[in-house]
């Protein structure tokens, strides 16, 4: 395929990041294909993100309520901020999408923020190079090793979280190990610690030295070996591949194009090589796949706040949008992360989804309580203070669109099945100003789908 | 038009004009045949560890595969010469004196998975461990009895797969549900038109679609019926407390909601596990007695049964970490005012024979209980929502 329409290109944007200008989708329209997905994919940069000070986190909390466990969780909720917000301005944007991606498949909830910016780091750095990589640094990250146990894991006593969720989550896929690979593998990896700094190292003398077998293969394993048999297995590359798929193609899962995609994974886990044959197949392009995906919520937030230029001047207001909407980043539901798709939404998620760009762009404030308790006092019970601290800047989208028709910024919007569009037809000369326009057009039901 | 005009701070600026003509035929037509009964599911996430929970203190093998967490006869609350309950569950102690607590042991399933979110799904779909169903057993409740969303309530921000269907999904109230008159759907419904309805596909736009038209009929429902119920009951100040009390509005206040659902988390005690352990159960129970004396006195205990089920327990072996890993067969309670079996409904747990891993075999199938709860309080047909394989139990 050379050209593309600007549905097409579209399509490619929202899925390999957050959406397209006006002005980026007429130029990228006259450039072929393999130019824009070769131009998405091209190696840049990647900032690391930073842990705020104690000193600037202590500012933030009253005086009498100052200690280590609230440092971390302001620590915490700034990396949070920090990410999304390097999200919304960055222009590697297929590095960030794909981070974001393994920060769901590598789910991860502690308190140590310290550990949770290492780990981010990790991933960031190596979204979109080789998963064999990506899984080992991953697996040896202070975050992962404390969240599922793996330096509790010993001789006497193995401990089977990390075995279990390395099998489940992060490699085969359930159905495809048994109960007794998960002791085999759990024995493997022990003595696997960390130090004081959080610095991964083996103590040889609480691994445990037995023979074990795993997939076929008996000897004397340990983690790092465990790791190349996972690797050697299709399985793993079908996993990871249908979650890709579900994520950035469709809900729906095709098994014939995920044995397709697996083949290309498999031959050396190159998370590049992977993403450029999707973005390149015809399939990916085909009408059913444009459109049929619910965004997540940071999806929807990073979309918004691109095509807007929104600014954040405090971090409260993204944090408390983003728990309303049920995706915090460094916040994992569980160990799986967020399954995605119709699960996003129920009817008090949809209620703010919808509200959500009226509250942004409009800079109003969410009717909505915390319902944790403890952990989160961040929340501020009076409702005057509940705003997003958004700032928007208008004439930098109205700017892009100028002498746009009403219909073409429904179309550069909206990426749903036209059919449904007729709907709105009627109405387009009805509304005089810009904002209203687009303000009404973001909160349809249309604009959550992708 | 002026920007100070147009941007209104918490306005909703969706114009009517743009509301899609063809959401009125999908609010939900469904009838309820209410019969004031309802039923309570409280989920302990994380797994809760059973063995401590209801702790066999006469039985060495419980002090030899615990020998650090192992709770000590001193520190039970003693139910008989054998039986001790964790100091976290006090107020259980009343319930067990006065007959409203049924304790069922060895709850599971066949070829348990010791995953959470696996493990959790088969509760929530009520499947075989090797088979994967896309709805849920509260779900499939809904659509049998062609109920709309708001007969079955839960009291979280988001919704349960268990209360999720194939046409009817339950209502997740969170607690924005004070605070439901909510703009969106006022103005997305106000213009609904009588055609269209072949326009929504089955896809995901189609889905969004019915959810804001079930959700306009359902928050109008709810809130007229919390308004209805005495104000100045006091809960305990916990998130379940908070849960439970906006439950026994909705009960107080009559609405025809037949299953209600809320959780607790933080049991997955992999280390240091007493402490923890004994908080949460403390939290659990607090808001369980504030609950139970409050539709006592409300008249409203006689129509309720709550049952309370964790993912699974926890292995027998506690691990070096003071704590214990992923198990399989579980303690369950049930708590009511007609119970036909009290206090223990079988025997404890069999700690001299264990499956290869280590685990509790289990005894009762949690399906079995799902039937009796459906077939025997709520009177509906359990087969064509859990299968006709689990008979209903004696315990009610």
């Amino acid at each position: 395929m050379g050209r593309m329409t600007q549905q097409q290109v579209k399509h490619l944007y929202w899925r390999a990041g957050f959406g397209i200008s006006n002005r980026e989708l007429k130029r990228a329209t006259k450039r072929g294909q393999a130019r824009l997905v070769k131009q998405l994919l091209k190696p840049r940069d990647v900032t690391q993100l930073q842990l705020r000070s104690e000193e600037f986190v202590k500012d933030e909390i009253p005086p009498k309520k100052i200690s280590p466990s609230r440092i971390k969780q302001q620590q915490k909720q700034y990396l949070n901020f920090d990410w999304l917000t390097e999200i919304i301005s960055s222009d590697y944007v297929l590095n960030e999408k794909m981070s974001l991606f393994w920060h769901g498949h590598f789910a991860c909830n502690i308190g140590n923020a310290h550990y949770l910016k290492d780990l981010v780091n990790t991933i960031r750095k190596n979204a979109l190079g080789n998963f064999d990589t990506l899984l080992r640094e991953v697996s040896k990250s202070p975050a992962i090793m404390q969240f599922l146990n793996t330096g509790q894991n010993q001789k006497e006593h193995p401990n089977e979280n990390f075995a279990r969720e390395l099998l489940e989550l992060f490699t085969l896929g359930i159905g495809n190990y048994t109960e007794e690979d998960i002791k085999e593998v759990a024995k493997a990896f022990t003595g696997w610690k960390t130090n004081k700094d959080g610095d991964f190292f083996v103590n040889t003398k609480q691994h445990d030295n037995s023979q074990k077998t795993f997939k076929g293969v008996t000897g004397n394993l340990d983690g790092d070996g465990i790791i190349d048999i996972i690797l050697e297995q299709k399985e793993t590359s079908i996993f990871i591949c249908q979650k890709i798929y579900k994520s950035f193609v469709n809900e729906q899962v095709d098994d014939k194009l995920v044995e397709l995609m697996a083949d290309v994974f498999r031959r050396n886990y190159n998370i590049s090589e992977l993403m450029e044959f999707i973005f390149t197949s015809d399939w990916f392009y085909s009408q059913n796949n444009i459109g049929c995906n619910i965004k997540s919520p940071i999806d929807l937030v990073v979309g918004l706040s691109k095509s807007f230029k929104v600014s954040y001047t405090k971090k409260d207001g993204l944090l408390r949008a983003q728990k309303a909407l049920n995706q915090r980043l460094f916040y994992p539901l569980n160990v799986a992360g967020w399954p995605g798709g119709k699960t996003w939404i129920d009817n008090s998620t949809l209620a703010y989804r919808l509200r959500l760009p009226s509250l942004i762009l409009n800079n109003g404030s969410l009717d909505w309580e915390d319902t944790d308790g403890d952990e989160d006092t961040f929340l501020e019970s009076d409702p005057s203070k509940r705003n997003l601290f958004s700032s928007v800047d208008w004439d930098f989208f109205k700017k892009d669109v100028k002498k746009l028709p009403h219909v073409e910024i429904l179309s550069l919007l909206l990426q749903s099945n036209p059919l449904t569009l007729q709907n709105y037809e009627y109405s387009f000369n009805q509304t005089d100003s810009i904002e209203e326009f687009t303000l009404a057009v973001l909160s349809l039901p249309e604009y959550q789908t992708y | 038009m002026k920007r100070r005009q147009f941007i209104k701070r918490t306005s909703f600026a969706t114009s009517a004009a743009f509301v899609p003509l063809f959401l009125k035929p999908f609010e939900s037509s469904g009838s309820i045949t209410f019969e004031g009964r309802n039923l309570v599911i409280i989920q302990l996430s994380g797994g809760n560890d059973g063995l401590n929970t209801l702790v066999p203190f006469n039985n060495d093998l419980y002090y030899q595969n615990r020998a650090k967490i192992g709770l000590p006869k001193s520190d039970l609350i003693l139910l008989n010469d054998e039986i001790g309950l964790n100091r976290g569950l006090m107020p259980f102690k009343r319930l067990y004196d006065q007959g409203h607590l049924a304790i069922i042991n060895s709850v599971g399933y066949p070829n348990p998975n010791r995953s959470h979110f696996r493990s959790m799904d088969i509760w929530h779909s009520a499947s075989d461990s090797d088979q994967y169903l896309s709805s849920g057993w509260i779900g499939r409740y809904l659509d049998a009895q062609c109920y709309p969303s708001h007969g079955a309530v839960e009291a979280t921000s988001s919704l349960s797969f268990a209360l999720k269907g194939e046409k009817v999904n339950g209502f997740a109230t969170g607690s924005s549900l004070g605070s439901m008159n909510n703009q969106i759907y006022n103005s997305l419904s106000k213009n609904f038109a009588e055609d269209g309805k072949e326009m929504l596909s089955e896809g995901n736009l189609g889905y969004l679609y019915k959810t804001i038209a079930d959700t306009h009929s359902s928050i109008a429902y709810l809130k007229g019926k919390m308004d209805q119920s005495p104000s100045g009951r006091e809960y305990p100040g916990t998130s379940l407390g908070r849960d439970l009390k906006l439950i026994a509005d909705l009960i107080i206040g009559g609405s025809e909601t037949s299953i209600y659902y809320a959780s607790l988390g933080g049991f997955d005690s992999h280390q240091n596990q007493s402490k923890t352990q004994e908080t949460r159960l403390s939290i659990y129970a607090d808001a369980v007695e504030s609950f139970v004396n409050d539709l006592t006195k409300n008249g409203k205990f006689k129509e309720t049964v709550i049952f309370t089920f964790s993912e699974f327990g926890r292995r027998v072996q506690e691990n070096a970490s003071e704590g214990t890993d992923h198990g399989t067969a579980n303690v369950a309670f049930v708590i009511g005012d007609n119970l036909k079996r009290q206090g223990l409904v079988n025997t404890m747990p069999d700690l001299s024979s264990l499956d290869q891993n280590g685990d509790l075999i289990y005894q009762v199938d949690f399906r079995a209980i799902y039937s009796t709860l459906l077939s025997k309080h709520l009177n509906v047909k359990h087969e064509s929502i859990i299968g006709g394989s689990f008979d209903p139990l004696d315990f009610l």
